[in-house]
């Protein structure tokens, strides 16, 4: 009986989602789950109140060695922030797309050392973001490629 | 997907307004309660409810939101809607408005969820609330890391107690 | 076949086929996910998980506290031949002006180039130096030393734990003024290339060669990196040896306490002092020995504060032919101009650099 119940919350679900997903945003090509070229995290950017957030959703490594507990943003500049889990941390905030597959006015956060930086996002292609993070100049930045990651296939 | 679905419930029981010389006034409002949505179905990992509110709500009418000032966060105290949710392993509280930056407000760890205490631990910097508070709109984002699929809507109550002062 | 597996099959399969690709993703199992078209290369990153500050811009005041200066008349020695003092003093005030210019012109993370400059400045006030009786000391007393380059730093990942470093630059070096500039054929070209590998994010080594003047005369040296960062990422090390070695620690990550050494110099030519198109060279090199604060100071700017002691390692003269250079080395036995000894002296530097972490 719960079953039917789940199905049918799904079906209900499923129907909405899928008669508003056909009119997209433009912009909306940013959500998705993302890696970095170090493959060591993926970041799902979803879309809040019109602007673009990207969350690390899965760490190649969640476990801190040290501490032998989740990992979590001990780099943060505010001391009593240093706790919050990195897992589900939003490192990609504020994004506004530009139009021409370009995303700005948005920060990005590296836990390693617990800075932030200016960024911007471009589209290479559908599954391929170049993704710059700079300090007030583009020129002192740097670029990373992101690659799209979808669910298997199934075989 | 996670869709986000504005439900606001504001209790504003009384308001006093105390005169200072110059120096920002205290303004004494009852507890926010704001309950953040997130769309089902739900899977294990990382999920975001979110709602979005009007500060200006919970003001005095004498009081406009752009006067608010020092402006702090005194407990936010989070509760699951459906008791048959699954228990997250954390919570990370954010606020966000459409011209400012977004900022954690406090966590929950594990070891607190595991002991049933629901007391976020706040940020002790809380600067960027006054520019946030005083934006058109604010959204309150809550984000949770499931231990199990949820094929329901997740509701996640927050209730803000706020110090607001403001300037004439 | 569980019940999400199940939904999954049954209804959301079919549906997102006509929809767009990001609404295929199945947030239940991250670890699961698989390329949307191909994954991207991984390239080793230039830098290590708590490595000092990368100085884009940084300026700088260096100064040193009295010492005395000897040195010996303008003659010709061997090497390994004694000499006598012909002129001595007390050198009052040696300080002076440090800028650099870093600037990435690529940066990617299958390429870094940066491109940079840097300006270095050595004013000597040496007390009662007579161009007659002391024509050495009398010359550095003239105009101060300086030195102005530019250069150039490739960084290329070969894969996700290989490197290579080139570095390349051009050194003008001497006792000129802006509107005495001297013969740009004196520039001073040092060259390095390291390869080296970097098996986690804590540790990166290279191994290479140098061409350098960096303790005053020519020289073609073996150089090793070392740069490590301890598991809780507060101790470490960062060496490029020989030129310099350096243990750290972190504070917080808003200061960090350098100490070891560095080597620093170069060849100068001293115009009063060439004549007929030779060019008399004072080759400097000293060793300094010292601590270093690195501190945050707002933002990306930090505040740089070195104490230390400078060592004299050369402060010998030689005279290129028509101005060309030479190569001595360690055991070569071409003759030596004149010579000159410094006392150690304490020094003491403060910069502000607009960094990157």
């Amino acid at each position: 009986m719960k079953k039917f119940k789940i199905l049918s919350i799904i079906l209900g679900g499923l129907f909405l989602f899928t008669s508003m997903s056909y009119k997209t945003d433009e912009g909306d090509k940013l959500i998705g789950v993302w890696e970095p070229s170090n493959k060591k995290a993926k970041i799902k950017i979803d879309k809040i109140s019109g602007k673009y957030y990207g969350k690390i959703v899965w760490l190649r490594e969640p476990i801190d060695p040290v501490t032998k507990k989740p990992k979590t943003d001990k780099n943060n500049p505010d001391e009593s922030l240093k706790n919050v889990p990195l897992k589900g941390f939003r490192m990609l905030k504020d994004f506004v797309y530009k139009g021409d597959g370009e995303w700005a006015d948005g920060t990005i956060y590296d836990p390693q050392n617990g800075s932030t930086y200016n960024c911007v996002i471009k589209l290479r292609d559908d599954n391929t973001l170049d993704i710059r993070g700079y300090i007030g100049l583009k020129t002192f930045g740097r670029t990373d490629v992101w690659k799209r990651l979808v669910m298997k296939k199934k075989k | 997907m996670i869709n986000y679905f504005l439900k606001t419930q504001v209790l504003a029981l009384s308001v006093f307004v105390l005169w200072g010389c110059g120096e920002p006034e205290p303004i004494k409002t009852d507890v926010q309660k704001l309950e953040t949505i997130a769309r089902g179905p739900l899977f294990e990992g990382v999920n975001t409810a979110t709602v979005e509110f009007d500060i200006q709500k919970i003001l005095p009418n004498e009081v406009k939101k752009e006067q608010l000032s020092e402006v702090r966060i005194k407990s936010i105290q989070l509760a699951l809607a459906d008791s048959a949710a699954p228990v997250p392993n954390s919570f990370t509280v954010l606020l966000a408005s459409p011209n400012t930056s977004m900022k954690e407000c406090g966590f929950i760890q594990e070891e607190s969820i595991k002991s049933n205490d629901y007391n976020v631990s706040l940020a002790k910097e809380q600067e960027f609330l006054e520019e946030i508070l005083q934006d058109k709109m604010q959204t309150l984002v809550i984000d949770f890391d499931l231990k199990e699929d949820w094929f329901d809507d997740y509701t996640v109550t927050a209730v803000i107690d706020w110090e607001l002062k403001f300037k004439n | 076949m569980n019940l999400k597996a199940l939904m999954f099959s049954l209804f959301l399969l079919p549906l997102v086929t006509v929809a767009q690709e990001e609404e295929e993703e199945d947030y239940s199992m991250y670890d699961d996910l698989e390329y949307a078209d191909e994954s991207s290369t991984t390239f080793v990153s230039p830098k290590i998980i708590g490595l000092s500050p990368n100085r884009f811009i940084n300026v700088a005041w260096d100064v040193q506290s009295p010492y005395t200066m000897n040195a010996s008349e303008i003659n010709d020695y061997a090497p390994d031949a004694s000499w006598t003092t012909n002129e001595s003093s007390n050198v009052s005030y040696t300080g002076g002006l440090r800028l650099n210019a870093n600037i990435p012109v690529v940066s990617r993370n299958n390429i870094v180039w940066q491109m940079g400059a840097n300006y270095m400045n050595t004013n000597f006030s040496i007390d009662e130096a007579d161009p007659s009786n002391d024509p050495i000391l009398s010359e550095l007393n003239r105009h101060s030393l300086s030195t102005g380059g530019l250069f150039t730093t490739v960084f290329k990942p070969i894969n996700d734990k290989q490197f290579l470093i080139f570095q390349g630059q051009a050194d003008y070096n001497g006792n000129y003024t802006f509107s005495d500039f001297h013969s740009l054929g004196l520039t001073k070209y040092s060259a390095a290339v390291l390869w080296g590998k970097s098996p986690h994010d804590r540790l990166q080594w290279a191994i290479g060669a140098s061409r350098t003047y960096r303790v005053g005369e020519l020289n073609y040296v073996p150089i090793v990196m070392y740069n490590w960062t301890s598991k809780r990422e507060k101790w470490g090390t960062e060496i490029l040896f020989p030129a310099r070695a350096h243990g750290k620690y972190w504070v917080n990550k808003s200061s960090l306490i350098m100490f070891g050494y560095e080597l620093e110099g170069g060849s100068y030519h001293l115009s009063g002092l060439s004549n007929n198109g030779n060019s008399f060279e004072l080759r400097r090199g000293e060793v300094r020995p010292r601590i270093e604060w690195n501190r945050k100071l707002v933002g990306f700017f930090w505040l740089n504060a070195q104490l230390g002691a400078r060592i004299n390692y050369g402060f010998a003269y030689d005279e290129l032919e028509n101005g060309k250079e030479f190569f001595r080395g360690f055991v070569g036995d071409d003759e030596i101009k004149a010579f000159s000894s410094l006392g150690t002296s304490l020094y003491g530097l403060v910069g502000i650099s607009f960094v990157s972490l």
